[in-house]
This record gives C-alpha cells, structure tokens and sequence, in this order.
C-alpha cells in the first residue's frame, strides 16, 4: 500500500462520474499537448491585448450619439479587431487543448469585454425593467416587508425571493439602494452563469474540449438579454444547477438537499422557471435520465405551495389565464413575433441578427444531436433538454415572451450540441478542418449576436440627467400622486414607487391619447386636475421619445409638440429640468385643484 | 487544491480584507456583503458534496449562498421581522453549520481510521525530523572541507578531499532515507494490521 492511498481516504473519492452521452465521450481526452511555453505565454498575451484594444477604441465614445444599430454604432474597426482577436485566441486554445485556465482567462475576458462596456460607458443601470426591480428593493429597504396589495408591481411582491435576498445584500453592503448592484448584474450574472455552464456540461461529458466550445457557442448565441437585475438571471442560474445535480449519475443526500433548496427558492421567486423546472425534471425521471420519482413532486409540491398558500391571490386569478392560453402554440408564439417592431433598416437587421443566430445554432444543434444518435451514443439528455422547452409555448404566452424565454432555456443544450456538430466525429482532437469550420461558425453567429444583443441600446441607456429628473418627482411627490409619462420606456418607479398612480401616453388607447395629441395643454389639464390625486405630474424624458419614435408607439414627434405645448402653456410649469427630463405641474396653486 | 494554495489563497484574503479595511471602508464593507452573501454561507455545504474541482465547487457554494440570502431576506420580508443584524446572523450560522463535520461527529469509525490516518501521518513526518543534526552535521562538514582544501599542497589533494566529503554525505543521505523508508512501511503495516483487526475483522464477524 502505497502513502498516496492513505492520503486521500475511499470516502473522499468523488462521488460523481459524468453521464457517457456518446460513445465519443466514454473515450478518455487525449493527453494535452506539451507544447512549449511559447504557446501559453501567446494565448495569456492575445486576450490582453484585445482587452486593450477593446478599451482603446471606446476611449473616445459618447453613449449619447448611439444610432439605430445602438452600441453597434459606437463600434470602429479596432473593436472589430479586438473582438476578432479573442475569438481567434479562444479557438486556439482548444485547438491547442491547454489548461483550463486559459480558456477561463479567454472567456473571462469576453464576459468582461461584452457585458461590463455599457456599465462602464453608461454609468448608468440598462433597461427599463431594471430600474421597476430596483423599486422593490427599495420598498423593502424603506418598509422591511412586502404588501401583495399594492396595485403597482403586485407580481413582485407575491414572489419577492429576488428582492429580498437583494435588499439584505444592499443593506449589508450599506448602500441606500440597489443601483451599484444592478449596474454590475448582467457582467455578475454572465460570470455565474459560466460557473454553472461549466457544472452542467461536466455532468454531460468529459471532454473538457467540449465543454469549452459549448460554453463559447453559448455566449456567442444568447442575445435575449435575460441577465439584468431581474428574478429571471437568478432562477436561470438555479434552474441550470438542478439540472446539473440531476444529470450526474449518483445523487447523494447532499445533492438532494441542495436540489430542495434551490428548487424552494426558485418557487419563491419567479412564476415560469418552476414550470420549466416541473417540465425537465419530471421528463429526466420518466425517461429514465435520472433516479428519484420523488422529484417532480418535490418541484411541484414547492411551487403549488408557494402559490397558493404565499401567493394566492395572484395564483388563482392566474391560473385562468394559463388555463386560457393552454394548448394555443401559436397564439403564444405570435405574441412575441407580433412584438418584434420593424420600422427601419437598422431594426430589420436587429430582428433577423436574433432569428439567424437561433436558426443557425438550432441548425447546427440537430446535426450534433443527429451524429451523437448515428454514433450509437445519442446525446439524450442534452437533445431532450433542448426540445422541451418548447412545451412552454404550449402552456403560455408570458406576456409575449414566451419565445425568448424558450430559447433561454434551451440554448445550453442548443449550444452543447452545436459544439459536438463542430468537433470530429470520434471527438478526438480539434483538427485544422474543425477549426475553420468552427471559426466560420463563430463568424456568423458572433455579429448577429451583436447586433440583437446590443441593436436596442439606444433606448436601453439612460443618461444621469434622465435619472436626476425622475428622481425629483419621486422624492417630492406625495403618496396618492399621479404621474403621466410619455411612454414606459425611462427609468421608471425606482424610487417611492408606490406613491403614484401611472398613466403611460403610449399605453392609452387611441380614443384616449389621440385628442390629448391634438389639444395636449387642454387634455393634460383634464387629467392632472383630477381631484382623486394629491399631486400630479407630467415627465417626458429623452429615451422616453427615441422609445416612442423606436416602437412608433405615438406618431412621429408627438412628445416633442407635447413638451413643446406644455413649455410655451400659461397653465402648465416646468417644476425640475435636467436637460434630459421635464416635469410639468399645473400652474395654478395646488389649493385651487 | 493543494495545502500550500489553500494558505495561499487564506492568506491573500487576509491581506486583501485588511488593505480594504486600512484603505475604503466602503468598499470593504461591500466586499465584506458580497462574501457573506453570496459566497460563504454556501462553501461549506458545496464542499461536503466532494466534487473535486475548484469550478463545480464555486458554482455550487455561490448559488447555495445566493439560495440562503434569499431565503433569509424573504423570511424576514414576510414575517414583517427585518433585521439586518439577525440576517447576517442567520447567514454566519449557515455557513458556520457547513463547516461542521457533521458525518465525522455521527460516524466514530469513519472518525477513529481519520485519527489514525493522521498518527500515522505523525510518525512519519517525525522520521524525517531529527531535529536539526543533519543540516548541522552538513554545515559543519562543509566548512571544515573548504578550510582542508584551502590548505591542501596539491589541486588532485584539495579534490580528494572534496570527493571523500561528497561520499559522506551521500552515504548519510542514502542511510536517512532508508530509515525514512522502513519506518514508513512500519507505519503502513501497523495501520494495516490496525484496520484489519478493529474494522475488517468486525464486519466477518457480524456476517458470522
């Protein structure tokens, strides 16, 4: 018996062995080249110096001139190069099967690069419905509770896991709110999400070369922005992680543990990942992917009990309406087509940027799923857990985002079988053939991931003058306050949320909005004379008018005339100007209303 | 991770939490959150699951943490009882609690093999410790030589001289080891012979 044997006991041998999907991936990885240092010194300097010429060409960049492709057109042909550069050097390593800490290094690099720009140029939080999520914690930061009552954001307050695990970070972190957090979110998000990528592929196979090219098509493909400061990043990532703990072959008592607390967490914290989690898990049971027919019940025991004994007067009145949309895929799948606006060049190329790189990848997907099936190894559970996903759009509609959140969840697998189309068939190596082929693939796919990834910035980015300008109408409003915006599309209820009541221009319908177009001092007085509101405002911000002429949710120029007729109006003030956001309030004294 | 990255690693957090507490305590103080939020109360409960790997190790300890942070917010949300010390409390409990050897404590024999793995290990580590003679006896020698060889008549006297000293030490080199060695398999054999009588011997004789 040999010290080694001694030093490291039977019991704390690894417990997992990754599932064999393939016969390809039984067969152990070739041993890494022993190249010289050359080759590890080149790929540490190749993603540097992409960095630093990523870095360079924004140095002179203003977010404020953002066209119709939005960060796009801030981009020159040196962060062409940059991006060019890293992905050469990231092909290179797995040609070159090096160590796994520079492919992190590579892919790190990426992450940074592509999600910590437009904090970095922005200052300023992404999204509008980022800035709705940082209400919440604000409302549990000041009230340290939640009210299912309030009218506004009721959603979020009957599942207000997210929240609440932010409000107690933000509070620990000693910040008076959750702008830093948010901020950072999609960059943090994106970095956990190669943690747990990395996890479930490890379950799926061990070709570490594998893992890294799936892990490499999957950023290069998800364009849905799903990683912003919103419960969906989070339950992602912990539906991501159930699926890893139930793909290893043996699930011991700690996984299993695990397994109930993230799926509790996930029922109290996000309506659809539940459903999707119930889907996979209780598929991975029938079909024999995975022991324990007890666990589609511990999916569906946590998240029946959230909703009905947590949330149920969201639940119930709910499931109507998925009783409604049930068995209606096309309706649901229209929903979200019907969003997609096209009104110029530029968005024609955003849209069909998104649908190639889905098309294309799917494409790709079937074929890795075709030649693992003709390799009598069949990549099963990676090809199941890319098809069901579209059981949603069966189920629901979400709101018209049913489509993108399908293919959030199924584009690890997409991406994990798109990289076994890529590598040889005895997926042995990384020839020179696979590599352009790869290469070629990441040519196509990386620019439409671009252009739908970043085509919507110029509305998504807000200037700290906007946010100066709302922040005053929260911070000086009164509770029972009324608040006409121009659209939804500025950062909105981040602050004493529920203190107003909020009518969108653009929401209203035309028999509503369309007199108030044509005589807006008279409409707006109407409304803001309104007895029930103790104080009442009108805000056009600047992102609020790109959004209108964007979406051509108002015709052309209709809140510039609005603002320009409220300004030049007697019986309207300008109450804060920031230079990129007008308050208006009635002129007359409040006494008078 | 090997023993000398674990201390590393310790030791590199160590400094970096005092330089952020010497330098920004805000920024300490959102380090500090971040730690204990979202990494902490999750490490200790990802490691029992002995994956092995450093990066299935993380992904589990953070999402496990980000689970208790949200479990603890949301308790304290609904139950209208917030407080920041008791949630901080609640998440130093937890990750306290993953620290606990919680099988080692429920299974005295996995506990009684680990207790004498590490004698074992003891003894050994006392066969290569003399408590300094060797390194003493090399200096010595070594000084001693170079006053010989700078005295000697002759470069084939002053090389003899370096020869016969070299042929010591490795003679004494070759002896240590051999010492080294044998007590080594000693140790083995008696934890062997250990096993087999406390634990081997004991299942037969259930089985009978």
């Amino acid at each position: 018996m040999s010290t080694e044997m001694l030093s490291v006991p039977a019991t704390e041998m690894p417990t997992t062995t990754p599932e064999a999907t393939t016969t390809l991936e039984i067969l152990p990885p070739l041993p890494r080249r022993r190249g010289s240092w050359r080759i590890e010194y080149w790929l540490i300097i190749l993603p540097m110096v992409a960095a630093a010429l990523w870095s360079f060409s924004f140095r002179n960049a203003d977010p404020r001139t953002m066209g119709g492709l939005g960060l796009l057109s801030l981009f020159t042909p040196v962060t062409v190069v940059a991006l060019a550069l890293l992905s050469v050097s990231m092909l290179l390593c797995l040609h070159w099967n090096v160590p796994e800490r520079l492919l992190s290094l590579n892919m790190v690099t990426y992450l940074v690069l592509i999600h910590g720009t437009p904090a970095v140029l922005y200052g300023t939080v992404r999204y509008p419905w980022s800035y709705k999520h940082i209400g919440i914690v604000d409302y549990i930061l000041r009230n340290h509770s939640v009210d299912p009552s309030i009218p506004v954001g009721t959603v979020y307050h009957n599942w207000p896991g997210f929240f609440a695990g932010s409000a107690l970070l933000t509070e620990a972190a000693g910040r008076p709110n959750a702008m830093g957090i948010a901020l950072w979110s999609p960059l943090a998000f994106n970095l956990l999400n190669l943690l747990v990528l990395r996890y479930v592929f490890r379950g799926l196979t061990r070709n570490t070369r594998l893992v890294w090219l799936s892990l490499w098509i999957f950023f290069i493909i998800m364009w849905v922005g799903q990683d912003y400061f919103a419960p969906q990043a989070m339950a992602f990532a912990l539906y991501l992680v159930c699926i890893g703990l139930l793909i290893r072959r043996k699930i011991t008592r700690p996984m299993l543990a695990a397994f109930v607390a993230v799926v509790s967490v996930v029922a109290a914290s996000h309506q659809i990942t539940p459903m999707m989690l119930f889907i996979a898990v209780a598929a991975l049971v029938v079909l024999r992917r995975t022991p324990g027919w007890y666990l589609p019940i511990i999916v569906a025991g946590a998240t029946a009990a959230w909703g009905l004994l947590a949330a149920p007067g969201y639940t119930i009145p709910g499931l109507r309406d998925i009783i409604s949309e049930l068995g209606k895929p096309v309706t649901n799948a229209s929903e979200t087509l019907d969003k997609a606006i096209v009104a110029n060049e530029s968005q024609l190329l955003v849209v069909w940027g998104g649908r190639v790189v889905v098309l294309l990848a799917t494409a790709l997907a079937l074929i890795g799923a075709w030649r693992s099936w003709r390799a009598r190894g069949l990549g099963m559970t990676a090809a199941l857990l890319m098809a069901l996903p579209g059981a949603l759009v069966l189920i629901t509609g979400f709101g018209g985002e049913v489509l993108f959140r399908a293919f959030l969840f199924a584009a690890p697998f997409i991406a994990f079988l798109a990289a076994a189309a890529c590598l040889p068939k005895d997926g042995r190596g990384f020839p020179v053939k696979n590599l352009v082929f790869t290469a070629l693939v990441t040519a196509v796919l990386l620019p439409g991931f671009l252009l739908d990834y970043y085509g919507k910035e110029q509305q998504n980015y807000f200037t700290p003058a906007e946010l100066r300008a709302v922040d005053w109408v929260d911070t000086h409003a009164r509770p029972g306050s009324l608040l006409v915006e121009g659209s939804r599309n500025y950062p909105n209820q981040f602050h004493n949320y529920e203190r107003f009541t909020y009518v969108a221009i653009d929401w209203e319908p035309p028999e509503s909005y369309l007199p108030l177009l044509d005589d807006p001092v008279g409409g707006l007085e109407d409304w803001l004379s309104d007895p029930r509101y103790s104080d009442a405002y009108v805000l056009i911000t600047r992102t609020q008018k790109i959004a209108a002429e964007n979406e051509h949710s108002l015709p052309t120029g209709a809140l510039s005339r609005v603002e320009t007729a409220l300004r030049s109006s007697p019986k309207f003030r300008v109450a804060y100007d920031s230079g990129d956001g007008v308050v208006f309030v009635l002129s007359e004294p409040e006494g008078d209303r | 991770m090997r023993r000398r990255a674990r201390v590393l690693a310790a030791l590199l957090g160590v400094l970096l939490a005092v330089l952020l507490l010497t330098t920004n305590l805000p920024a300490a103080r959102v380090a500090f959150a971040l730690a204990i939020c979202l990494l902490l109360p999750g490490l200790g409960w990802a490691r029992k699951m002995r994956y092995g790997d450093l990066g299935d190790t993380l992904a589990l300890a953070i999402v496990l943490s980000i689970c208790t942070t949200v479990a603890v917010g949301t308790t304290m949300a609904i139950s209208d009882a917030w407080s920041l010390r008791w949630g901080l409390a609640a998440l130093g409990a937890v990750a306290l609690a993953g620290f606990v050897p919680a099988r080692l404590i429920a299974d005295r024999t996995g506990a009684a093999v680990r207790l004498r793995i590490a004698a074992v290990r003891l003894r050994m580590a006392g066969v290569a410790d003399d408590g300094g003679a060797w390194a003493e006896w090399y200096r010595e020698t070594q000084q001693q030589v170079k006053v010989r060889r700078a005295r000697a008549a002759t470069p084939s006297e002053a090389s003899a001289v370096w020869v016969d000293w070299y042929a010591d030490v490795e003679r004494r080199a070759e002896e240590h080891r051999a010492r080294e060695a044998a007590a080594k398999q000693a140790a083995v054999e008696a934890w062997i012979a250990w096993y087999q009588q406390t634990h081997l011997l004991k299942r037969s004789d259930r089985r009978s």
